[in-house]
């Protein structure tokens, strides 16, 4: 019929409709075959719209109940009351160390006479918040690598407290670094900047890069590949690829931590703590190097920002084959 | 016996569907089955509305085709100034026979 829109092609009736145009009369088309099959199609379209939500619904509770299950799981999981309580010192060992390492960072970037020289209280307490945030993204990595490095080995339950250590970790500080982190460096650099200056002297500097948010850092990554130094922009690269990397150094660190607290390091605290600051330490060399690396040629991959990654993940899979290989023992980590 | 010729007639479907449509906003043929909680059937409402449309009860229109609505546009019915008067006295006919049966 003239009046009527073109049916959408998709749907079932359409071909029904353009027929019966040919066959029936315009009055039957409008009174009858036109609102049966508008009806029919739209019905179609109700349901199979509901069915769409229902299916998404229906997975995200699926997802939902096993997320559920998983974390019920880990939560009830260590038979005895001997596991419970290792896994409780394990995470209380992953707090104390991360407490540690970030008040270690926050009094070495505050340290230099910089709280002596802005005198004000309420300022350095600010700048000591701002820096808060930073000192935790590393001061995470360092936490769960001495919770696994002071942690026997095994049972089911100990091993699942890892993994939960390790990926929940990762998460924690990718997050940081992604939101938190650049907003709060910067607020950190500007009151550290009113503090320290004369009032009318020049202006707060601007953002570095790890001030930029990944947005920022992407953009300036690519003016400056074309309008500046061909290596300029890789600073900014190197900074996006190192937030990543620093985040997955949680994984890497508790794998190979792991493996080290069964095989190598003697039971003694003083002694794990001592093997926690040389594996970070190196960690921390091999972290630099690989940027160095990345930020020496003016073009090339990311892969030496991951350099301490891989080196760690390969030794942690080097520690857990030779363990499997001997007879009667369990996984460490797996 | 007396036959009123030339005065309107409606049938029970026709009353239901006056009903229906005399307290709500333009309703379409589906909805009208729906609403009716299983009186009208879906092989016979559009004729009955296409019928009470001739006997100027009923008027239509095509609903406004939206951007990005799937399928064709629904055709809405609503009850002309006549049907409304019909219906009302249906409606009246209908409570003074109770009251006579009484």
């Amino acid at each position: 019929m003239a009046g009527d829109p073109t049916p959408d092609d998709v749907l079932p009736g359409t071909s029904l409709h353009g027929w019966l145009q040919r066959l029936v009369s315009p009055e039957t088309m409008r009174r009858i075959v036109s609102p049966v099959l508008a009806d029919y199609q739209r019905e179609m379209v109700a349901v199979v719209s509901i069915r769409r939500v229902r299916r998404t619904m229906l997975g995200v509770r699926w997802a939902g109940s096993l997320v559920l299950a998983l974390v019920l799981d880990w939560v009830s999981r260590p038979p005895s009351g001997v596991e419970r309580r290792q896994c409780g010192q394990l995470w209380l060992r992953v707090f104390l160390a991360c407490g540690t390492v970030t008040l270690l960072n926050v009094a070495a970037v505050m340290g230099g006479g910089v709280a002596l020289r802005i005198g004000s209280l309420s300022a350095v307490a600010e700048m000591v918040l701002y820096i808060l945030p930073s000192g935790l993204a590393i001061g995470i990595p360092c936490g769960v690598l001495f919770g696994s490095l002071a942690m026997a080995p095994a049972p089911s339950g100990r091993r699942r407290a890892l993994g939960l250590a390790a990926v929940g970790g990762a998460i924690v500080v990718l997050l940081l670094l992604a939101f938190v982190v650049p907003p709060s460096n910067q607020a950190y650099r500007v009151v550290a900047w009113g503090a320290l200056s004369a009032p009318g002297e020049k202006p707060a500097p601007g953002k570095g890069s790890r001030e930029m948010s990944f947005g920022e850092l992407r953009e300036a990554a690519a003016n400056n590949r074309l309008f500046a130094a061909p290596g300029d922009g890789r600073r900014f690269d190197a900074e996006r690829h190192r937030r990543v990397a620093l985040a997955a150094s949680c994984i890497a660190l508790v794998w190979f931590a792991a493996g080290l607290s069964g095989t190598l390091v003697a039971k003694s605290l003083p002694r794990r703590l001592a093997a926690t600051v040389a594996v970070g330490t190196v960690y921390y060399v091999l972290f630099e190097v690989g940027t160095g690396l990345f930020l020496l040629r003016s073009q090339g991959s990311p892969a030496p920002i991951w350099l301490a990654n891989v080196v760690f993940l390969v030794l942690g899979a080097i520690i857990h084959a030779a363990h499997l290989r001997r007879p009667s023992r369990a996984p460490l980590m797996l | 016996m007396f036959k009123a010729e030339g005065l309107p007639r409606l049938s029970s479907k026709e009353l239901l569907i006056l009903d229906l449509l005399a307290a709500e906003q333009p309703r379409y043929g589906l909805e009208l089955v729906a609403q009716s909680r299983g009186r009208l059937k879906r092989g016979t409402v559009y004729v009955t509305l296409g019928r009470m449309e001739d006997k100027g009860y009923l008027e239509s229109e095509v609903e406004e085709h939206r951007p990005g609505a799937a399928g064709l546009p629904r055709r809405l019915y609503r009850p002309t100034a006549f049907g409304l008067r019909v219906h009302g006295a249906w409606f009246l006919l209908r409570s003074q026979l109770a009251w006579g049966a009484r």
